[in-house]
């Protein structure tokens, strides 16, 4: 699976199993990741609040957190 | 919310599950030795599958099938031999690799019985007994810390839960539930029962910390570790916190160990999770009060074990200690959670990633990899947080300050109350308080002359 796939299929899950977790927007670091990049994806949620999801290249959700900014 | 299909990989224990199979891959703790002590035969249930743990009359242990061959007399009521266990009915012998060994009145010579009983390696470690119940060769038994911490006394409270284990293995995932079941719900129930001016005059009660837990959230975090999982808040005194801190929450060890307080602190703990069945949980508080250098803890020849009561004698649900708090919420859940059905928000976030390291270790196994936490040689002493106690700092040991002062009364908040040690416990922790107190003066007068 592409490297951007492997990473969509992680958050859609996480989305899945957060129901009310409202989501406004997602960006990715890198922005472009290729094949073997570990990633942050950081995702803008309802209230003044952010998630920060650790993604390695294997697919892994390594770590979370969620952030009041 | 998780799939069907997902809740039942993660769930399910029995023979040819998935999540079954992982289980198969670890040393589980099932009795404490002590229990064998005084009852050399018992019936137990773990991953499903019904056996006899045995100690026989030389002291060597034995984990097999529940049924004689011969007429399929339980053998929960078998005779200890010399050499293992023999069936009461016609005295048929088992040895610890589940093959029969003796047929009295059979006559000699005495054919060989080529079918076997289930058997499974067992060994003791740390006042408990662990079985492996997977493929073959096994791997090395995990010396965890505090089951070989040294200068240390411990006790073994033992409950079963009717609820499936991931429900309390949750429970660590989730550091947000403190505020309520252990901070609003204790004060509730404290005030129900007319206690709540004698059990929480200190400001150090559990239940004054816990109700801070929600306020002042500035993050939530959670990562995974060599050894499983770790989680925790941070605390923003501009969001209503009562100062900028950290407070990192209990750690899991994978698969269904978590544990609380830091090893080599006055009292921390390994609750462990093991399944009976996929609808009941063996679950294990191994206490470890430990004292730090300069102080003496009594020597143990057997750590004891006990059950704490979770129901009063009109059978109304205990509720003001902190583990009988969560067993009631894990079985509010339902035998097995139903997790199509709940609605996560965003503070759960650390149950996402419990979830998914359980499926990722999984899917190793699935795939014909080895899962984390197997060892085929284990070290002297493996610590789940990677690092030995600082005993330079020994205020930071404990997460929870109430938890080195059951000599003044904070036992009461936790199950080690109910515990055969307590008296024991009490008196160690009376003399750490005075070691660090010395200690403290000792330093301060240094500090001066310098």
């Amino acid at each position: 699976m592409p490297a951007r796939e492997r990473i969509e299929a992680v958050l859609q899950g996480i989305f899945d199993q957060l129901p009310t977790m409202e989501v406004k927007s997602v960006s990715l670091s890198p922005a472009n990741p290729r094949e073997g990049d570990d990633v942050i994806a950081r995702i803008e949620v309802e209230g003044a609040r952010y998630v920060l999801c650790e993604i390695l290249s294997d697919g892994r959700l390594n770590s979370a957190r969620v952030i009041e900014s | 919310m998780v799939s069907a299909r997902m809740n039942e990989r993660l769930t399910r224990v029995g023979p040819g599950t998935p999540c079954g199979e992982l289980m198969r891959r670890y040393w589980i703790p099932i009795r404490p030795y002590a229990q064998l002590l005084e009852k050399p035969v018992l019936k137990i249930r773990v991953l499903g599958e019904d056996l006899i743990l045995y100690r026989n009359k030389k002291g060597g242990l034995g984990l097999i099938g529940d049924r004689c061959l011969h007429r399929l007399v339980d053998l929960q009521y078998g005779i200890p031999d010399d050499a293992g266990l023999r069936c009461p009915y016609h005295g048929w012998l088992y040895g610890e690799t589940g093959k029969c060994l003796e047929r009295p009145m059979e006559g000699n010579p005495q054919g060989e019985i080529k079918r076997k009983l289930t058997a499974y390696p067992v060994r003791e470690l740390g006042g408990l007994v662990f079985a492996y119940m997977g493929p073959l060769p096994a791997p090395d038994l995990p010396r965890w810390d505090l089951f070989v911490w040294p200068n240390s006394i411990r006790q073994i409270g033992i409950n079963e839960i009717a609820c499936n284990w991931l429900q309390c293995q949750e429970n660590t995932g989730d550091p947000t539930h403190s505020a309520y079941t252990h901070g609003h719900l204790f004060e509730y129930v404290l005030e129900q029962k007319g206690e709540f001016e004698g059990r929480s005059s200190d400001s150090l009660h559990t239940m004054h910390q816990r109700k801070k837990v929600g306020i002042g959230i500035k993050e939530i975090y959670a990562f995974q570790t060599e050894h499983g999982f770790r989680k925790g808040v941070r605390y923003s005194k501009a969001l209503g916190a009562d100062s900028d801190r950290e407070q990192e929450h209990s750690i899991v060890i994978f698969p269904f160990y978590t544990q609380t307080g830091h090893t080599g602190a006055p009292r921390s703990e390994y609750q462990i999770r093991v399944p009976i069945d996929d609808t009941h949980t063996y679950h294990i508080a191994y206490q470890c009060y430990a004292a730090p250098p300069g102080v003496d803890a009594p020597k143990q020849d057997v750590v004891p074990y006990y059950f704490p009561p979770t129901r009063d004698e009109a059978g109304n649900p205990i509720l003001d200690y902190v583990l009988a708090q969560d067993a009631v919420m894990w079985v509010a859940q339902g035998p097995i959670a139903d997790r199509t059905a709940e609605l996560l928000g965003r503070t759960d976030i650390p149950i996402v990633l419990l979830r998914n390291q359980l499926e990722e270790q999984i899917r190793r196994v699935e795939q014909g990899l080895e899962p984390m936490n197997v060892f085929h040689k284990s070290p002297a002493m493996i610590h789940p947080t990677g690092s030995p106690p600082d005993y330079s700092n020994p205020d930071k040991l404990n997460k929870h300050a109430f938890r080195k002062y059951y000599h003044k009364g904070f036992a009461n908040d936790d199950a080690d109350r109910y515990g055969p040690m307590i008296e024991s416990v009490k008196d160690l922790h009376r003399r750490i308080e005075e070691f660090e107190l010395r200690r403290k003066a000792h330093e301060q007068q240094s500090s001066e002359h310098a």
